[in-house]
């Protein structure tokens, strides 16, 4: 009503002077109205921003603060630049604003993405390694026979495994990569244990030792015409000769601590010497389908015995041992013996047939034929 | 006459910019939103709800985008009605995304919790399969063996990493080492009672 009477007026210049105080009502007014301009689609930008927000809070909590504080600065100026009066207009404030927001938010995805891709990569590699260790350590608790602290590492290596690969399904591959680096550290308990055990068999000494043994069960059995057996621990064969020529070789299992060498009752660990049969027994007289007793501890043995207990490295109630047979049962895969030397009841049948009281039997770590 | 005019004008216009020129941010209420949405963060809402605490932060930014229009205006034409009925709905968000993520880390803790107890369960039974086995009459020469083998993976089976997660509020982390643990534990009490079942113990 206002502004058509002032449009309407015969003589605006008159009117206004008549009526000032409605003058600046009218131009307060327009001047007002002046102040709602359309503002730009900031819609797709925000819904980036939060995405941005959502992925990059998990790893990297600050920068998803640092997106946050900038698209709430955003907001105030999209409403700051809608809502204002044409003389404080300052178009392109809102762009501004929602470009910063957007170059943050590519740049914090960019570097949460690259440094997830990194640890992915990471994780898998580790994954690889880890899983050629286990296999690798499973095969030396197979072959070596080892203990309690050797299983309890196997154990933990295999938790620590499973638990990175469920940290791993959940997104989260750089505390995995720790689970598999920790599972390693487990498992190079049992790859020290098992060159603990096998320095052994690269002690030059002991190496002329066991040949020594095998060229004088050899030249015996050429010389005498006779049947010896020598078993390889290391390759896990028992070998019979006659005259000097192998005649047949038989997979062997061994004690549990097989690989050692025995110093006294109780350690599960398989003799090595030279030694003799002293009795063959089958039917009631063995639980193991057939047995060759052997005459251990042979007077060696007993020497390294009594030297063992004067230095302490023997308990002191441990006796030195002995009922050490080959004998049947066997076929099992794996050394589990309390020292004996298990064959398959048949290659025991094939054994026994061939021996008698008095036939040399040499046990070695090992022996290049 | 023209005189009264001009007077009722300026009456007006007083009484004008008395009941709207007046109005100011309702500044006790931004303060307390402001508090609200610190309290949530320290919730660690970021963990727990981080949808909630979306929904916050947004709430707040139109809060503030209000307050924005309403100071761009003209100060005749400024009113905080949809502000404060902005702020209200912000606290009402803060609220639950506060309690969603005490919500969230009360259930990852029970979850946790129970996880870890399980795994002291499964280990105290496995302990006790074992002590059974030792007790067998029927020993069987390979079964030493194995009973020096499952007893070093029950070694194995330890919780004091577990509880150290737990301790550090790793709730997430402990429950995925536990159901790990309570998966091998599962299988070596498999493996003892097979040998059970085997030896007629």
């Amino acid at each position: 009503m206002l502004t058509r009477t002032y449009l309407l007026s015969e003589r605006p210049a008159a009117s206004f002077r008549r009526r000032p105080f409605l003058f600046a009502l009218v131009a307060a007014l327009i001047l007002s109205a002046c102040g709602n301009r359309p503002t730009p689609d900031v819609e797709p930008t925000r819904r980036i921003a939060w995405k941005a927000v959502r992925l990059v809070r998990p790893s990297a909590p600050l920068k998803a603060k640092y997106i946050e504080r900038l698209v709430a600065d955003a907001e105030v100026a999209t409403a700051a630049e809608a809502h204002a009066p044409w003389w404080r207009a300052n178009d392109g404030r809102t762009e501004a604003a929602w470009l910063r927001v957007a170059r943050a938010a590519a740049q914090a995805t960019r570097a949460v993405r690259s440094q997830q891709s990194q640890a992915r990569e990471r994780y898998r590699g580790l994954l690889v390694a880890t899983k050629e260790e286990l296999a690798r350590a499973r095969a030396e608790l197979r072959e070596a026979g080892m203990g309690r602290r050797e299983s309890a590492a196997i154990t933990r290596a295999l938790v620590g495994l499973s638990t990175a690969e469920k940290l791993a399904a959940q997104g989260d591959h750089a505390r995995a990569s720790d689970k598999l680096i920790a599972a390693r550290q487990s498992l190079a308990v049992i790859h020290s244990s098992w060159a603990g055990v096998h320095a052994r068999f690269s002690d030059k000494t002991l190496l002329r030792t066991w040949n020594r043994w095998v060229d004088e069960t050899l030249q015996r059995s050429r010389e005498r015409g006779d049947i010896a057996i020598i078993v390889n621990k290391l390759q896990r064969r028992l070998n019979v000769y006659y005259r000097g020529l192998r005649l047949a070789s038989y997979p062997a299992e061994l004690g549990a601590n097989g690989l050692a060498r025995k110093d006294h009752a109780g350690d599960r660990a398989t003799p090595e010497g030279m030694y003799r049969v002293v009795a063959l027994k089958q039917g009631k007289a063995t639980k193991y389908y057939k047995a060759l007793l052997i005459d251990y501890p042979n007077d060696e043995d007993r020497a390294r015995y009594a030297q063992g207990k004067a230095r302490g490295v023997i308990p002191s109630r441990a006796g030195i041992g002995n009922l050490i047979e080959i004998h049947g049962d066997g076929g099992q895969g794996r050394d589990w013996t309390d020292g004996c030397i298990a064959l398959t009841n048949d290659d025991m049948d094939r054994v026994f047939a061939r021996v008698h009281p008095g036939t040399p039997v040499t046990i070695v770590g090992m022996y290049e034929q | 006459m023209r005189k009264n005019q001009v007077l009722v004008g300026v009456a007006l216009l007083v009484v004008a910019f008395l009941a709207v020129g007046c109005a100011k941010p309702p500044q006790p209420e931004i303060d307390a939103a402001k508090a609200a949405l610190a309290a949530v963060e320290q919730a660690e809402a970021a963990k727990y709800a981080p949808d909630a605490l979306d929904r916050v932060n947004q709430a707040m930014n139109a809060v503030n985008a209000e307050l924005q229009a309403q100071e761009a205006k003209f100060a005749l034409f400024r009113s905080y009605t949809k502000t404060k009925q902005l702020i209200a709905d912000t606290m009402k968000a803060a609220d639950e995304a506060k309690l969603a993520a005490a919500d969230g880390k009360e259930k990852a803790k029970n979850e946790a919790q129970a996880a870890i107890d399980g795994v002291k369960a499964a280990i105290d039974g496995a302990k006790n399969l074992v002590a059974e086995l030792e007790k067998c009459r029927r020993k069987p020469k390979d079964f030493k063996k194995d009973m020096e083998d499952m007893k070093g993976k029950v070694d194995g089976f330890n919780v004091t990493d577990l509880e150290g997660m737990f301790t550090r509020e790793d709730y997430l982390g402990a429950k995925a080492q536990a159901d790990s643990l309570k998966g091998q534990i599962d299988m070596v009490v498999a493996d003892m009672q097979a040998a059970k079942t085997k030896i007629k113990c």
